[in-house]
């Protein structure tokens, strides 16, 4: 255990000189000057901003999405968002019903469909309709 | 925000540079120790700060600054000693002892007493020799290389306690115990 205090002391000598502090100081800040840091702080706005895009862009897409197809619910055969209602809106609520609920499903999309082809018969038949007694009538 | 990121650079430089300050001859006898070799110790010493360096500027987070240093020293230890493969390191010490260090002032000389103990100090295994040479040469307490290492004190107390028996039992070989 002696011997091992004798290197401790001997040891305390071992140093880098003056010069050698200084060289090895100055290469090192060179190095660093040509190595610059990124700030930590800088890329998690970085990162952040980047996610915030992602996130926007998927809400809007949700959003308009869930619009158009609140908005095919009540669309009648012949218009535009019809083919929605009957290709996604009703394929949809299908996907979420248990096999046990299928039928009725299925049924409530057969009576909406009878329902929507009666609004669209009424509202084609009863102008012509009011139109041809009015021709009577006179 | 862009003062705050300058403020942030200069703060990380000013930090890095009073590490350098404080760690530079610690590590500088750590590699001189092992390597018995002034001048690729001064290498050494500014290739792991560099290294260092551009590891945090490489925006990666450093917990256990010391240990990391530490750490990229020993590897580039690793590397010197197997780019000399050739010539076996033993047996240079053996031939021709530790290399004299340079004090500014004096030229410091090992006693042979001195120089023996190194010697059978680098014949250790290296889990062994990091242990002796952090306690004896750069005077840490085995709390302190318990930290920087990532390792229990008790752990490092063990190894430190057999490192010293083997370098006991090598000296009394020798015949230089006393």
């Amino acid at each position: 255990m002696k011997k091992f205090n004798v290197v401790r002391n001997e040891s305390s000598d071992v140093m880098l000189n003056d010069d050698e502090r200084k060289q090895l100081r100055d290469s090192l800040l060179s190095y660093m000057e040509k190595v610059p840091i990124i700030p930590r702080d800088d890329m998690r706005i970085l990162k952040r901003s980047r996610n915030g895009w992602i996130v926007g862009v998927l809400a809007g897409v949700l959003i308009a999405g869930a619009g158009v197809s609140f908005a095919a619910q009540q669309a009648l055969p012949g218009s535009m968002l019809y083919p929605i209602r009957i290709g996604i809106n009703d394929r949809v609520r299908g996907l979420f019903t248990k096999n046990t609920k299928t039928a009725r499903t299925v049924s409530d999309s057969a009576s909406a469909f009878v329902g929507s082809s009666t609004e669209l018969t009424n509202s084609i038949m009863e102008p012509a309709v009011a139109s041809a007694s009015t021709t009577q009538t006179n | 925000m862009r003062l705050i990121i300058k403020y942030y650079l200069m703060n990380t430089t000013e930090e890095f540079i009073a590490l350098y300050d404080e760690m530079a001859d610690q590590l500088f006898r750590h590699c001189f120790f092992k390597l018995s070799n002034r001048e690729l110790a001064l290498d050494l010493v500014q290739e792991t700060f560099a290294r260092t360096w551009e590891y945090i500027a490489s925006g990666k987070e450093v917990k256990n600054v010391k240990g990391f240093l530490f750490k990229v020293a020993n590897n580039l230890i690793i590397d010197e000693y197997r780019k000399k493969k050739a010539v076996s390191l033993e047996t240079l010490q053996e031939m021709t002892g530790f290399d004299a260090p340079v004090n500014e002032h004096t030229k410091t000389i090992f006693s042979v007493e001195v120089d023996t103990v190194l010697t059978h100090i680098n014949k250790l295994d290296s889990k062994y020799k990091d242990v002796i040479i952090m306690r004896y040469v750069n005077d840490y307490s085995p709390k302190e290389i318990a930290k920087i290492l990532g390792e229990s004190e008790n752990a490092v107390s063990v190894r430190i306690n057999r490192g010293l028996k083997k370098v006991q039992e090598m000296l009394n070989l020798t015949g230089s115990s006393n």
